[in-house]
């Protein structure tokens, strides 16, 4: 056989020769890539997020061959966080520590699931690399990312791909103890570990090591810069590493930077960042920042200050250390410079983020916050931090091992409109030291006292996230006459761990027993009150999809059913309602905060005891509620009801929770309920709310825009030309517009008044007026 | 540990910025129509029918999120090499999964089917390196020059060339004596 015979035989045995690929697959790659481009248009973000649903919505998970990975492509719901370029949820297990940007790749440590996750920014693609260690810190370096590793203590160095058969190779570096910070000194890693200054070479070779107190190393002006246990700032000489200067500041500082002029130290002792001189040590500024300074980072000429236990950023202009902006980042966060852009890294989520600083942020609302830990006479003690004005007082309660970090995001959405109190039992976060209270009924009466002691009187509204479920159920099956209602977020069911023993590894039934003692929240708290006052109750579970144990043992999915059908029983035993929120993990206040926040305002709506609104204080107050039936389908004709009643009810909150992101030609704003007020107070006449439910109670018209059908008022907007209007809309129109007004529509030809949309799922799309 | 970072240039990011509003999704549809079937072939001769499905699927996922820094380059061959790619990552994830059950699916069973003279080419096939199949295949079942096969495999059109060769002669002396003399 010559070689064309054998290449004839060869194409002859081609199996797939001629084959077309079939229907499936097409509609497959059409649904998945189209995802991409057309999601539905109520969930798409306005403004600040659109580049987030442009790049990389969906996100591949991308094997190589050293991972153990679900290659399983995934749609990624849009970012909820405000000024987020880049947000990537990293697997779902809690806990990223530490992640940096190297030209287009963000390097992110999740020190949990020990996997250092690759992302490239553009493609919003991942690349997960199994560690098989706790890490933290990343730094990029000679081709090589470096992590910090703690049992045992090492440096890790990891060349992606360098290996056999492209595997990572990986290189375990010793160190005398665990790494306390490390830094990239010319051709050299330093670390300070265990009493020691290491010193790396670009290849992985230890070079050195000498005695040395440093906690922190930084090259950062020129030179290299440490902090010492002892409270020092130390300058090194970068060649010999030992030191040269010493600045005793009396400061507790783990973390430096610098600006241009002044290197900035944090302080956890007094709650600041401090800068000082390089050259003499002297203390420029004191910036006191509302809790304790974590990390910091300079992003063009700001300082940035992540304030770890109010789950804050801080915002400070260097030069004159004032506070720009404090801003709520739920998640614990970490913050780091990414270019121009402003890196968070979510400790206590699965997630990192690029923020964009020159754009609108989610800041805490203006006004005083309330922030103190109530010494009670059993001995134990409360925190709790409130901000915000408006009834009733929503009362956070976290997860165990959570604080108030923990609500950031939604204490300052919430806090927009109504008192908000995060607190943090007895024995937690900042009331860390004091005994835990031993039940959930005596930690109600704890966190009774405290808001008396605190001045935060009720009626409440409970939120409790996790183990805290059992606290607001306790505090509601007490005393339902303070409690307007309860939002319970992902709230543990009183058999799980029960259940969960019978079905989980034996490991981890071993481990579960182990941590079950005395003082566990799991073990204390449980409760199985039910709901005596018949106090609203709402439960938000989370989504199967991103299940906490998802691959954590095989049959995880029996334990995610255990869970999903424990909240079915309280929901059954409570009379709640239960909702799976889509797209969030166990912490739904950090993957979709504004549904707790929807749900929150629209059960303060309903039971407010004290209007946060006064009546009659808007132009529909006067008008009749009733609306008079029209042929619409079923959701259409709901959200018209719903528009009427809230208008003429002057419920601004229940308005933006109907309206979502409803485009209005007046503009826009972070604070939707705020924003319907002001166009309220400052409109044009004839004055919008008024204009809305006259306009409702007119004939409809339908406008069809691509896929979309639209359901219009008035039926006048239908018309292509106002030439084309019939008499009797124009008529109807009077109630707004007189003869001259219409005569304006007539010049401009076509009705440009006010107008409502609301597409045919009941979405309500637009209330606008003008061209 | 504190996260660090090092200087780097961030070029890309106003690249990230510039949101780009253009006919995206006509320029992909036409790419969709142009390519599937063939990306399809391809995943099909080299994978299971499921797998292959998942595949291709894959495939154009990727084209679709990298569209802006691909634009007019994704052609055939570079579809063909993102696929490679693909696979290749599906089998070492199936690999690790499934073992050896999953191996022993994926060679083909030919009991029971009376034996063909195509199978001893079919059977020199398999016992080719993956390297030499796949020079092999590109060549004669994707039909492509040597430049393209080059562009998939990431080598030069004389490169590619020579593998091919060198291949197909591997080929002829795995086949049985009988058949080389007839």
């Amino acid at each position: 056989m010559n070689r064309a015979e054998l290449e004839s035989v060869i194409r002859s045995i081609d199996p797939a020769s001629g084959e077309h690929a079939g229907q499936d697959v097409r509609r497959r790659v059409l649904a998945e890539t189209m995802e991409a481009s057309h999601r539905p248009a109520r969930r798409r973000p306005a403004g600040p997020l659109v580049a987030v649903t442009v790049f990389g919505v969906l996100v591949a998970i991308v094997l190589v061959p050293s991972l153990m990975v679900d290659r399983t492509p995934t749609t990624r719901p849009a970012s909820n966080i405000p000024g987020a370029i880049l947000d990537v949820p990293t697997g779902t297990v809690p806990g990223v520590r530490g992640a940096a940007l190297d030209g287009d790749r963000l390097w992110v440590m999740s020190s949990r699931d020990e996997i250092l996750y690759e992302i490239t920014i553009d493609g919003g693609e991942v690349i997960e690399h199994a560690i098989g260690d706790y890490a933290e810190g990343v730094t990029v370096f000679g081709g090589a990312v470096w992590l910090g590793g703690y049992n045992p203590a090492q440096i890790i160095r990891i060349v992606p791909g360098a290996g056999f058969l492209d595997r990572d190779e990986i290189t375990r570096i010793p160190l005398p103890g665990p790494p306390a910070g490390g830094t990239v000194v010319g051709n050299e890693f330093w670390v300070a570990a265990g009493g020691s200054l290491v010193r790396i070479g670009a290849d992985g070779t230890v070079l050195n090591t000498t005695a040395s107190p440093l906690e922190e190393v930084v090259a950062e002006l020129g030179a290299v810069w440490g902090t010492e246990s002892g409270g020092s700032v130390v300058m090194l000489d970068s060649g010999t590493g030992e030191v040269t200067n010493r600045f005793d500041l009396g400061l507790d500082p783990t973390r430096v930077v610098a600006s241009s002029r002044a290197l900035w130290v944090n302080d956890r002792t007094s709650n600041s960042v401090v800068a000082i001189l390089p050259t003499t040590g002297q203390v420029i500024t004191r910036v006191e920042v509302g809790g304790k300074p974590h990390s910091m980072a300079l992003v063009g000429n700001r300082l940035w200050v992540s304030v770890f236990d109010t789950g804050t950023l801080v915002e400070i202009d260097p030069s004159t250390g004032e506070i720009l902006r404090r801003v709520a980042m739920g998640g614990g966060p970490g913050v780091f410079a990414a270019g121009d852009l402003l890196g968070v890294s979510f400790h206590r989520s699965a997630r990192v983020a690029l923020i964009d600083p020159g754009r609108p942020l989610l800041e805490l609302p203006s006004g005083p916050v309330n922030d103190q830990l109530v010494e009670l006479p059993s001995g134990r003690a409360v925190r709790v931090r409130c901000l915000g004005t408006g009834r009733p007082t929503v009362l956070l309660e976290a997860e165990f091992g959570e604080g108030v970090n923990s609500w950031s995001t939604v204490q300052a959405m919430l806090g927009a409109r109504q008192r908000v109190c995060a607190t943090e039992r007895s024995g937690m976060w900042g009331a860390e030291g004091f005994p835990p209270a031993p039940s959930a009924e005596e930690a109600v009466t704890d966190l009774r006292l405290a808001l008396i002691e605190a001045g935060e009187p009720g009626p409440y509204l409970l939120v409790g996230h996790g183990v805290g479920g059992w606290v607001s159920r306790a505090f509601a099956a007490a005393h339902p006459s303070e409690v307007a209602g309860m939002v319970l977020v992902d709230p543990q069911p009183d058999d799980f761990l029960d259940r969960f023993a019978q079905v989980a590894p034996e490991d981890w039934v071993r481990g579960l027993a182990s941590s079950l003692t005395e003082t566990n929240d799991n073990t204390r708290l449980r409760t199985d009150s039910a709901n005596p006052g018949q106090v609203p109750v709402v439960i938000l579970g989370h989504d199967p999809q991103r299940s906490p144990w998802h691959g954590a043992f095989d049959g995880f999915e029996e334990v995610e059913a255990i869970w999903q059908e424990g909240l079915a029983a309280m929901a059954e035993l409570l009379g709640a309602e239960l909702t799976t929120v889509e797209g969030a993990g166990r912490f739904i206040q950090y993957d979709q905060p504004g549904v707790i926040v929807g749900r929150v305002s629209a059960m303060s709506t309903l039971t407010a005891t004290v209007p946060s609104t006064p009546a009659g204080s808007c132009s529909a107050a006067d008008l009749d509620p009733t609306v008079v039936p029209q042929d619409l389908p079923e959701p259409v004709a709901a959200m018209r009801q719903a528009i009427v009643e809230a208008a003429t009810e002057c419920d601004f909150s229940r308005l933006a929770e109907l309206g979502g992101d409803v485009r209005y030609s007046f503009g826009g704003g972070n604070d939707p309920a705020g924003f319907w007020r002001e166009i309220e107070a400052a409109g044009p006449k004839p004055l919008p709310l008024e204009s809305m439910v006259e306009l409702l109670a007119l004939p409809f018209g339908t406008v069809r825009a691509g896929d979309i059908t639209y359901y219009v008022w008035p039926r006048a907007f239908a018309y292509d030309s106002w030439a084309s209007v019939p008499a009797e809309d124009r008529q109807a129109l009077t109630v707004l517009y007189d003869a001259s007004d219409q005569e304006g529509f007539a010049q401009f030809g076509a009705y440009i008044g006010y107008r409502v949309g609301i597409t045919a799922d009941g979405t309500w799309a637009y209330f606008v007026d003008g061209d | 540990m504190t996260p660090q970072h090092v200087a780097h240039e961030v070029a890309t990011m106003d690249e990230m910025r510039a949101v780009v509003h253009g006919d995206d999704e006509a320029a992909f549809r036409r790419l969709f129509e142009q390519h599937l079937d063939a990306v399809h072939r391809y995943c099909r001769r080299r994978a299971r029918p499921d797998d292959a499905d998942d595949a291709v699927a894959e495939v154009f996922l990727i084209v679709w999120r990298r569209r802006h820094e691909v634009g007019s380059s994704a052609d055939l061959p570079w579809l063909y090499a993102t696929a490679r790619r693909v696979l290749a990552n599906q089998r070492r994830s199936l690999v690790r999964r499934m073992r050896l059950t999953d191996r022993l699916a994926r060679e083909p069973v030919t009991v029971g089917r009376q034996q063909e003279p195509d199978d001893d080419i079919r059977d020199a096939l398999t016992r080719l390196t993956e390297r030499d199949r796949e020079v092999i295949r590109l060549s004669l079942w994707e039909d492509l020059a040597p430049a393209e096969i080059g562009q998939v495999l990431g080598c030069s059109a004389k490169a590619a060339s020579m593998r091919l060769s060198r291949a197909l002669d591997r080929l002829s002396q795995r086949l049985s004596p009988q058949e080389i003399s007839r």
